[in-house]
């Protein structure tokens, strides 16, 4: 079981690696997690939109930072797809040397998983991206960048791709029989990409084989219970538990994908199990992004209207034109 | 100054765009650093020195990785040719930047300390909105204090513009021209005597130009002074110049007097850079 885990990556000792297993494994007998959370408690979650502009955000939940970013093009189509649009993802994450040579391929499976739930499950329309048939489509470019990884790397890069969509701008078009007017920012308002639902995936680590917790409700006479599904595992328990589960619910509560690759046979409770809590926790990360898109308009709204000021004394809209005071902003977050 | 020779975001043209700068945030590596300068943001992670194989044993080896945090769509038909042009280019720009900051950390590190080594940087640019070459060079220096490298010394990245005046309003560089022993020949010299106009800190606009009055686009990294005073800078270490070709309008124009001036230019603005870093490192309480 333990050959197909990744090398543990902060600490690079097998036996370091193994008290950490150990300790997570009594831990979970013992009802109790390692970092003292609940069984269906995400950590501290922080979207941000880094940017004054609207095409990269950045979303951390505990150490797992990813970065997510778009970028929007009109090219010509494929010709054996004359009227659907190009919508691209890559996943990056930046090599160390205590990662091992699965890192690659695990980062291909997030890729594929990401390309299987936003487009093909519906979330964005390539064929409404089509402009003129065979001629013009919108091309789309997902590209997300594992800054930190923590565990729990696929939740938190599709967050950060969800983000990114919902408040990407493309700008607007106008279209007279065969010709196509592409319009700047500063003369029409962009357009949002058209979203059809939002779904977010939630990652969780099945905590003992079925035989294993048969073989310890024997041995044991009292009514402590042990976890068996938990949330959001981290790196310690992602490589300390039998299997691992990926469910993607969007806000309505419908389930959009359940993804399980790898780790021993779970029960259809279990997965009910994981459906339930993550149709709970859902809404909540959706509250996030959207708090996290209005804030970042209040704060475009303000630098607009700081720069609209300086103009406004340039040209000399007011009746006194005075020398704007230099404007060095320092701003300091260590 | 007049009022016409702004900017069109509103700077002066010795005037930086605004910083920040957030540090330790990547956990997995033992440096790191997030800088921006305007909309410009870099993120570099610094691992190591470490452990590794190399050819030259006696000091340690510098691996610089770049990359875009967003890559050109893709497209199909004949178009896809263009992106593939537009991907090779950019490829090239990356390379160029990798170079670069591997001659500035092979001035800065005291590599000889760490034989059989390698040194990792990561750098992940996010945006990309002039500048690059300065912003990329701080954000390396921060994440390399932050990892706790031995350093010879601290620098600062700076980038200039110089372009061409405007015939209205003549901005000089710090360097004073005599025109006296000209005046003879002053109808003949006339457009020579004209210094260049630098610009501090340009946006990719600016950058560009408008392919007419750009004449060259340098970056320097300068290092911090000996002793500790904030009038001056310890010198240029690494720089890099990038003139339009002669067969430009104005192409062909530097001299050794625009490019003293820009280096004092630099030298004034880095000392803004490094205070700027010393309120950064300010303790948590």
């Amino acid at each position: 079981m333990m050959a197909h885990r990744c090398a543990f990556q902060t600490i690079a000792s097998p036996a370091l690696t193994q008290r950490e297993v150990e300790f997570t494994k009594s831990a979970w007998i013992a009802g109790l997690r390692p970092d003292q959370r609940g069984a269906q408690q995400l950590r501290e979650v922080n979207v941000d939109f880094p940017l004054l502009s609207r095409d990269v955000s950045c979303v951390r939940c505990g150490g797992t930072i990813v970065t997510a970013a778009i970028a929007c093009e009109l090219v010509e189509p494929f010709p054996y797809r004359p009227k659907h649009g190009i919508i691209d993802f890559s996943v990056r994450q930046p090599y160390t040397e205590r990662d091992s040579s699965a890192k690659t391929a695990e980062l291909k499976k997030l890729t594929a998983f990401l390309e299987r739930l936003i487009k093909g499950g519906g979330v964005v329309d390539t064929e409404g991206l089509c402009v003129l048939p065979g001629r013009r489509v919108w091309s789309i470019s997902v590209d997300v960048t594992v800054l930190n990884d923590e565990g729990n790397v696929t939740d938190v890069a599709v967050w950060a791709t969800v983000a990114v969509l919902l408040h990407y701008r493309r700008p607007e078009l106008t279209i007279r029989g065969d010709s196509v007017i592409l319009h700047p920012t500063h003369e029409r308002d962009p357009v949002p990409l058209s979203i059809h639902h939002t779904p977010l995936s939630f990652s969780f680590a099945i905590t003992m084989a079925p035989g294993d917790r048969n073989r310890l409700a024997r041995g044991r006479r009292d009514s402590q219970e042990a976890l068996e599904v938990v949330v959001d595992p981290t790196f310690a328990e992602a490589t300390a538990a039998s299997s691992s589960v990926v469910v993607a619910v969007n806000a309505e509560g419908q389930v959009c994908s359940v993804s399980k690759s790898e780790g021993s046979c779970i029960h259809l409770d279990e997965v009910n199990h994981c459906m339930e809590t993550a149709s709970l926790l859902a809404p909540h990360i959706l509250s996030l992004i959207r708090d996290a898109m209005a804030a970042h308009d209040k704060r475009r709204q303000e630098a607009l209207k700081r720069m609209f000021l300086w103009a406004q004394k340039r040209s000399g809209v007011t009746s006194e034109a005075t020398e704007p005071e230099p404007a060095k902003k320092l701003k300091t977050e260590t | 100054m007049s009022r016409a020779s702004l900017r069109r975001d509103g700077r002066g043209h010795r005037e930086m765009r605004g910083k920040e700068l957030r540090t330790s945030e990547l956990t997995q590596f033992d440096g790191s650093a997030w800088y921006s300068q305007g909309l410009t943001t870099v993120v570099a992670a610094v691992n190591g020195p470490v452990a590794a194989r190399q050819e030259d044993y006696r000091k340690c080896g510098v691996q610089v990785y770049v990359n875009r945090a967003v890559r050109i769509p893709r497209a199909g038909g004949t178009d896809r040719l263009c992106v593939e042009e537009q991907r090779v280019e950019q490829r090239r720009m990356d390379a160029e930047v990798e170079m670069f900051l591997t001659a500035s950390i092979q001035a800065v590190v005291r590599l000889d300390q760490f034989p059989r080594c390698v040194l990792e940087v990561h750098v992940t640019i996010l945006a990309d909105d002039g500048a690059l070459l300065s912003v990329a060079t701080n954000a390396l220096m921060c994440a390399l204090l932050d990892a706790g490298v031995p350093c010879r010394t601290t620098v600062a990245a700076v980038s200039i513009v110089a372009l061409t005046p405007e015939d209205g309003s003549p901005v000089t560089a710090p360097t004073t021209t005599t025109t006296t022993t000209a005046a003879p020949e002053a109808s003949s010299l006339l457009s020579s005597s004209l210094p260049l106009a630098l610009l501090l800190d340009p946006t990719r606009v600016e950058e560009g130009g408008d392919g007419v009055r750009t004449c060259a686009t340098a970056t320097f990294v300068l290092s911090n002074s000996a002793d500790g005073s904030n009038n001056s800078s310890g010198g240029v270490l690494v720089s890099q110049l990038q003139t339009c070709p002669r067969s430009s309008m104005h192409g062909g124009r530097m001299s050794s007097k625009d490019l003293v001036g820009m280096v004092a230019l630099a030298e004034r603005a880095a000392v803004s850079i490094f205070s700027f870093f010393r309120k950064c490192n300010v303790p948590l309480e």
